[in-house]
């Protein structure tokens, strides 16, 4: 009981508490079990980069032995994972092969999936954008004045659509982002305290 | 028009003919290509960290600072979640990365998000602009805050916050298109220049 | 109002089609639209112009793939710029993609003569985010024992003159958002609350609007967001990059959308039906895998 429950809340409030502390007061023997703290921290989160790994084996072997074999997408993907990582370590993170995958491979790929999104972009702006009531007007109209004032067209064919532009984005924006940003730190830092004193074990796993 | 004769060019622009083409309809291409996607993704993620590892932990550790042995151990109690028995061990570790994340983060939250941000609202009100981002961010902050008791004032106010908020959006908006637009820009110079030779 | 209806219901793929078009033939046969440069640009650059020559600065290179086309040309900008004034340059990645990033980026400056080890540094790459970055400002070689070369961090010339992140002269991140890596939240707290090192970013544009309020309350000394700002960038530092090429694109693109919003509310008050619809045969499968909030 002690070690499933109790331990995990005190280890949080530890080192939660003793990295506030050292922030806020200049006590050496503090800061440097923070210090301490943090440098250990760093070394755990290492280990936190392989889960993801794991579980994009577990679920594609998985996948491969459900179709016995088939399933030639889940092989390429293991395929591939195995190949990127033979290249990484034993050829080296500079080796050409390495940055074959990481220049021709992953990033012409990942930039394509994110660029799919200008593309429903232009559907859903004919489609579902519709200033239906004053909010999505408003939305509409600082959305439409932004994209024209951001493009050297929008200075040509509107020109006042750069300096309002600019003014949307430091007042407009900011009126209504600083709003956003202070309410959503409290809450963060409501969250964070909960964490530190241990009602909020559900985060580490805990019930 | 001059197309290249390089294989990595032929590569990259085939991985991204591959996602272009779910636009048309999903198709075996656009998968094989956005799994193969993952497995490089995965791959190097893998990669760089055994690089972090070596860095962080055991090059310092080889080199006299046996303490890090146990974070070290530590860290591989996260990997108990697979082992039922035993998966309540992960909750050491990750009591050791939340308790320390939510104090780094909550210590400088208060600073900057709260205390800066009220500030740079209050001082030097001296202009019209500084008024309109003051009155935006005490009306965005009530539409989140007075939501126990709406009487004739507070709604106006939070009103006049989703108003300060969407136009926030709209902003935001504005930028989320430029950026992916970017994006279809880098790709489709790639393919039609680095590739097509236009 | 005929035509309207017509054109709700035209296939989703003539859309697609059209932006297609819109972002190729500008490529092909570019217009050169003149590009101006913006205050909020301008001030950036002159911000980084008032750093003091020879200094030290620390760049986060904290983005993923799919964000490079947005951040590599500011950095790459940004590094010119620093490379005019002797700023030597310490780089470190909060994504796994990062260090690879950093490496290409900073070799722009091996054309000032740049030397590696003594005027600028790869790092590499550190897991855990914001407490980690917290433990690199407080002591860097804790953190970072060897570069991404392999090379003892604590032997090389440039980081012996540096102990902790107050010996910077400015921080930037180049950043994509915080999930996964350090965000530019995590950059004000650690650089600017924590060292009082002055900030200045490079954002993709969909973190462009949320970061505005750090500029304006002085938190951060200047915000480059997207393609369009490495456009401006490369006119101030008279380089002409895939920013300023890019841009008749950029136009294009951007005209296109407003255009579809404008027809299709002029068709919503003509029809008198304000109800949007999705489009038949919408992707059943959601556009970025894992990519919300990004």
């Amino acid at each position: 009981m002690f070690a499933k429950r109790t331990l995990p809340t005190i280890i949080a409030f530890v080192c939660g508490i003793t990295v506030v502390i050292a922030y806020f007061f200049n006590i050496p023997a503090i800061q440097s079990l923070a210090q301490g703290i943090l440098r250990w921290q760093a070394v755990i989160a290492v280990f936190a980069l392989g889960l993801g790994a794991v579980n994009i084996i577990r679920v594609h072997v998985n996948n491969i032995r459900r179709s016995q074999g088939t399933n030639i997408y889940s092989l390429a993907l293991l395929i591939t994972f195995v190949i990127t990582i033979f290249v990484g370590v034993f050829l080296g993170q500079n080796s050409n092969a390495y940055k074959f995958i990481f220049d021709y491979i992953n990033v012409p790929t990942g930039s394509a999936i994110f660029s799919l999104l200008a593309f429903y972009i232009g559907t859903a702006a004919y489609r579902a954008f519709r200033a239906k009531n004053v909010e999505a007007a408003i939305l509409l109209i600082t959305g439409c004045i932004v994209m024209l004032g951001r493009v050297p067209i929008g200075a040509k064919i509107l020109p006042v659509s750069v300096p309002l532009t600019n003014w949307i984005m430091s007042v407009l924006n900011v009126g209504g982002q600083r709003g956003v940003m202070i309410a959503g730190a409290i809450g963060f830092i409501a969250v964070s305290l909960r964490i530190i004193v241990g009602l909020e074990r559900r985060s580490y796993g805990g019930e | 028009m001059r197309i290249s004769t390089e294989i990595g060019v032929w590569v990259g622009a085939l991985a991204a003919l591959g996602i272009y083409s779910v636009l048309i309809k999903d198709n075996p291409f656009y998968r094989m290509v956005e799994h193969i996607f993952v497995g490089a993704s995965a791959g190097i993620a893998v990669v760089v960290g055994l690089n972090t590892f070596k860095s962080t932990a055991w090059t310092p550790m080889t080199e006299g600072n046996y303490l890090l042995i146990i974070p070290m151990l530590l860290g591989l109690l996260l990997y108990t979640r697979y082992f039922p028995s035993a998966a309540w061990l992960n909750r050491i570790p990750l009591s050791f990365l939340m308790g320390t994340s939510a104090g780094v983060a909550m210590r400088g939250a208060v600073e900057s998000q709260i205390v800066g941000q009220i500030s740079a609202t209050m001082v030097n009100l001296s202009s019209i602009d500084a008024w309109i981002v003051f009155v935006g961010t005490v009306c965005s902050l009530s539409y989140f805050f007075l939501t126990w008791k709406t009487g004739k004032v507070t709604g106006v106010t939070s009103k006049l916050g989703r108003y300060f908020m969407m136009a926030a959006f709209g902003a935001a908006f504005g930028n989320t298109v430029m950026g992916r637009v970017s994006a279809a820009i880098g790709r489709f110079t790639f393919i039609l220049k680095n590739w097509l030779g236009f | 109002m005929d035509i309207f209806e017509k054109l709700q219901d035209l296939d989703r793929r003539v859309f697609y089609l059209l932006m297609a078009l819109a972002i190729a033939i500008p490529i092909i046969r570019p217009i050169g639209l003149p590009i101006d440069v913006t205050d909020p640009v301008k001030r950036t650059y002159d911000f980084v112009e008032s750093l003091p020559n020879g200094s030290i600065v620390v760049m986060g290179f904290d983005y993923e793939p799919g964000d490079e086309i947005d951040l590599s040309p500011i950095a790459q900008a940004i590094l010119h710029q620093l490379a005019r004034k002797n700023i030597r340059v310490v780089a470190l990645a909060s994504f796994p993609a990062g260090p690879t990033f950093a490496e290409e980026c900073l070799a722009v400056l091996e054309e000032y003569g740049y030397e590696y080890g003594k005027d600028y540094i790869n790092l590499g790459h550190y897991a855990g985010g914001e407490p980690t970055l917290a433990a690199f400002a407080n002591n860097p070689t804790s953190i970072f024992v060897r570069d991404w070369l392999g090379n003892d961090v604590a032997s090389l010339p440039l980081m012996q003159e540096i102990s902790s992140m107050k010996d910077f002269s400015m921080a930037m991140t180049l950043n994509d958002g915080p999930t996964g890596g350090t965000g530019t939240h995590e950059w004000v707290r650690q650089a600017v609350m924590a060292h009082n090192v002055p900030l200045i970013m490079g954002v993709t544009g969909v973190l462009a609007a949320s970061n505005e309020t750090y500029v304006q309350s002085g938190q951060c000394k200047g915000i480059l967001a997207g393609l369009r700002a490495a456009a401006e960038y490369e006119q101030l530092i008279d380089r002409k990059g895939i920013g300023t090429t890019g841009m008749d694109a950029q136009s294009m693109a951007h005209m296109l959308i407003v255009i579809f919003v404008v027809l299709g509310n002029i068709g919503m008050f003509l029809s008198k039906k304000p109800s949007g619809r999705p489009g038949p045969g919408s992707p059943s499968r959601p556009a970025v895998p894992g990519g919300e909030g990004k």
